[in-house]
């Protein structure tokens, strides 16, 4: 358990620094591109394309949601029927939430998708069977996490999209983007995991990161409980 | 339907001992760290210790958005005399349908700290009075960075007021005309400010861009 350890606390180092180096990314699109978008109105496929693609490229509760989903898929056939598992639920969410004019608040539904990135990590770790003795469907559970990515998608875009005008095709291109964006980030990952699974010490390493993944997870759950308890008074 | 993604086999013990141990490594994070550093609530006094408490400190843009959304403190004086030279102006604004780039405008004036501006605005020629954005904000020359405020951004179709200016920058509006039809922004001031043509806050929005980039300013 010892090296274990060790590589979880440096995981979680790297992490933290992560985390340090884009505040601006944790919570949506941020300062300079929100200035844009909320000035600029109407309809703007092309930087609502890069919106998208950035905004998941960029969100480290995607990032690690993605990467433990494939922690352990071996197969590309898999991984594509994963990724457009969790594809489906996102998109059908977000579309149906721009279009139908749904709210959720969005420190909650953050909250979930820190949730998310735990389940799949503890998941991974084989816990869920070992503490139930049932393992749900993971690839029902990931597109229905899909479905609420998608719901924190959807408040992005209504945050930026102050008017009517121009949203469905804003929407459209921010979601083409978002797909965009994950299959960038899965094409690393995946190179990444190939490496990685053909080290000689790989077994031990995966438990460590994924509790790291899964402290992470809890981390970014807590941050967004916070955020939505003291809303207005920060 | 066969397991596709097979996980390695774990003891219930185990599977506790890490689930426990993660949520008490992330109820630390977030004790010692997170919410100190971004909700200033120091439970241990850790984030005192260290500085982190700080970095929750409110930014000073928002301060002084806030403190000019308040009512009048106390501290505010009641009566503010000005060397400046009184003026008066009546501007219209005409911005073509949204299609074009001349649906959008930014109005801007120029106003040292603590100058006031009463002004009065209306559109006409809206079909439609939910089809009008704006977004009135200060922005203040380097000091060193460009900090901007915005007062008041969302959909509407005029507004009067008085706005003190909380440093020195410039003062206005962003005008969006959202429908197709061409629209009339009919705007008088009053104050203490310095006219600005379009040249001007292209060469002020210029000028503040190389010397606090990339925090650029967002017209």
């Amino acid at each position: 358990m010892k090296p274990q350890l060790r590589t979880a606390t440096l995981v979680l180092i790297a992490l933290a620094a992560a985390l340090a180096a884009v505040p601006a990314l944790a919570h949506g699109i941020g300062g300079k591109d929100a200035a844009y978008v909320t000035q600029a109105g109407g309809l703007h496929l092309v930087p609502f394309f890069y919106l998208g693609a950035k905004h998941m490229a960029t969100g480290y509760d995607h990032l690690l949601f993605v990467l433990a989903v494939i922690f352990y898929l071996r197969r590309l056939t898999h991984v594509a029927l994963y990724v457009t598992m969790f594809s489906i639920g996102h998109s059908i969410t977000l579309l149906a939430g721009v279009l139908l004019g749904i709210r959720v608040d969005a420190f909650l539904v953050d909250a979930v998708i820190g949730l998310s990135v735990a389940y799949q990590a503890f998941d991974n770790l084989g816990g869920l069977k070992a503490l139930t003795g049932f393992r749900p469907d993971t690839r029902l559970m990931v597109l229905g996490f899909g479905l609420v990515h998608g719901f924190g998608l959807a408040a992005k875009v209504q945050e930026l999209s102050p008017s009517g005008r121009g949203l469905v095709g804003n929407m459209l291109a921010f979601n083409v983007g978002v797909e965009a964006g994950q299959l960038l980030v899965l094409a690393l990952w995946l190179a990444f995991m190939l490496w990685w699974r053909r080290a000689p010490r790989f077994a031990g390493q995966a438990v460590a990161a994924n509790l790291a993944i899964l402290t992470a997870g809890f981390v970014l759950a807590g941050y967004q409980v916070a955020g939505y308890l003291m809303q207005g008074t920060a | 339907m066969a397991d596709q993604n097979p996980t390695p086999a774990s003891s219930r013990r185990r599977a506790l001992i890490q689930l426990g141990g993660a949520a008490l490594a992330a109820a630390a994070i977030m004790v010692l760290f997170v919410l100190p550093a971004e909700f200033g609530k120091d439970l241990t006094g850790f984030g005192k210790l260290t500085g982190l408490d700080r970095l929750a400190a409110p930014q000073p843009a928002k301060q002084a958005a806030s403190a000019a959304k308040s009512a009048p403190s106390a501290a505010a004086p009641l009566l503010r005399t000005y060397a400046t030279r009184w003026r008066t102006d009546q501007i219209d604004i005409p911005l073509t349908s949204a299609e074009d780039l001349g649906g959008e405008i930014e109005t801007k004036v120029k106003m040292k700290k603590g100058a006031t501006l009463i002004y009065s605005w209306t559109v006409t020629g809206l079909t439609n009075p939910e089809e009008f954005y704006f977004d009135m904000h200060s922005q203040s020359v380097p000091m060193p960075k460009v900090v901007v405020i915005s007062h008041e951004a969302r959909i509407g179709t005029g507004g009067n007021g008085a706005l003190v200016a909380p440093f020195e920058g410039i003062h206005g509006w962003y005008l969006q005309n959202q429908s197709v039809g061409p629209v009339v922004v009919h705007l008088k001031l009053a104050g203490f400010y310095e006219r600005m043509t379009p040249a001007d806050i292209r060469l002020f929005n210029e000028q503040a861009a190389t010397i606090a980039a990339p925090f650029g300013p967002p017209s």
